[in-house]
């Protein structure tokens, strides 16, 4: 038979080991949820880094059509996005061919 | 016949009854004792102890790296969702201004188009900032 010191201790102990285990179960929830939410936060991340040459595509090719045609309404589009164009001539250029700059994003 | 001495091995008769080593145990004393179940249960309760603590040390180290990696992940993030919102919002605003005849966005989103890039311009906006 266990003593009643022998007892409690046991008792004790064994508790503790109830506990780490919930303990466990609650982290290890914890966790696979985490590493799921990072895992789908770097594939946005990855996907959005592969559109980002298609869109410096767009706005350079909005910027240069609109400098090209003088268009007021492609002009206002970028301006909406937040992006300024202004024709800048070219100082020794023959060809009087405007060149957009972007800025202002 | 009867007038032979007598061999020794009829002399060396055992004087105590002979007892198989197996028919009753030696220490007999010793197996009286009763042992007490205190150590093995200890040592089982502490087994059933180290390895749940082991595990949730490894665990908080894990949810620290995570938390580390996700905190790494913010600003990438928070641009990623920016450049969405800005790409969706000027392919819609071209789409909408190619189906009003101008001839630029009409000549880009034809050059999308071409490219397998196909807008809609009645798609709700995304909700990437939710995360």
């Amino acid at each position: 038979m266990l003593k009643n010191r022998e007892f409690w201790i046991l008792t004790a102990l064994a508790a503790l080991g109830l506990v780490l285990a919930l303990t466990n179960m609650i982290l290890f929830g914890q966790n696979r949820q985490a590493q799921a939410e990072i895992s789908s936060r770097a594939q946005f991340i990855q996907q959005s880094a592969q559109l980002e040459p298609l869109y410096r595509e767009i706005v350079k090719a909005l910027a240069d059509l609109s400098v090209r045609n003088q268009d007021s309404q492609l002009r206002d589009l970028l301006a909406k996005q937040g992006i300024t164009v202004s024709a800048n001539p070219p100082p020794a250029a023959t060809a009087p061919t405007p060149e957009p700059k972007k800025g202002g994003r | 016949m009867s007038s032979l001495p007598p061999t020794p091995e009829h002399e060396a008769a055992p004087a105590t009854p002979v007892r198989s080593p197996y028919s009753e145990p030696r220490h007999h004393e010793h197996d009286a004792r009763a042992y007490s179940p205190f150590l093995p249960l200890l040592l089982l309760v502490l087994a059933g102890v180290a390895w749940p603590a082991f595990q949730c040390y490894q665990l908080i180290n894990e949810k620290q790296a995570l938390a580390t990696v996700h905190t790494n992940q913010n600003k990438p993030f928070e641009d990623s969702g920016k450049l969405r919102n800005s790409l969706d919002g000027i392919a819609r605003d071209t789409a909408l201004l190619a189906s009003k005849g101008n001839p630029g966005a009409k000549l880009i989103v034809d050059e999308l188009a071409r490219r397998g890039v196909t807008i809609n311009p009645s798609a709700p906006p995304p909700a990437a900032d939710k995360k």
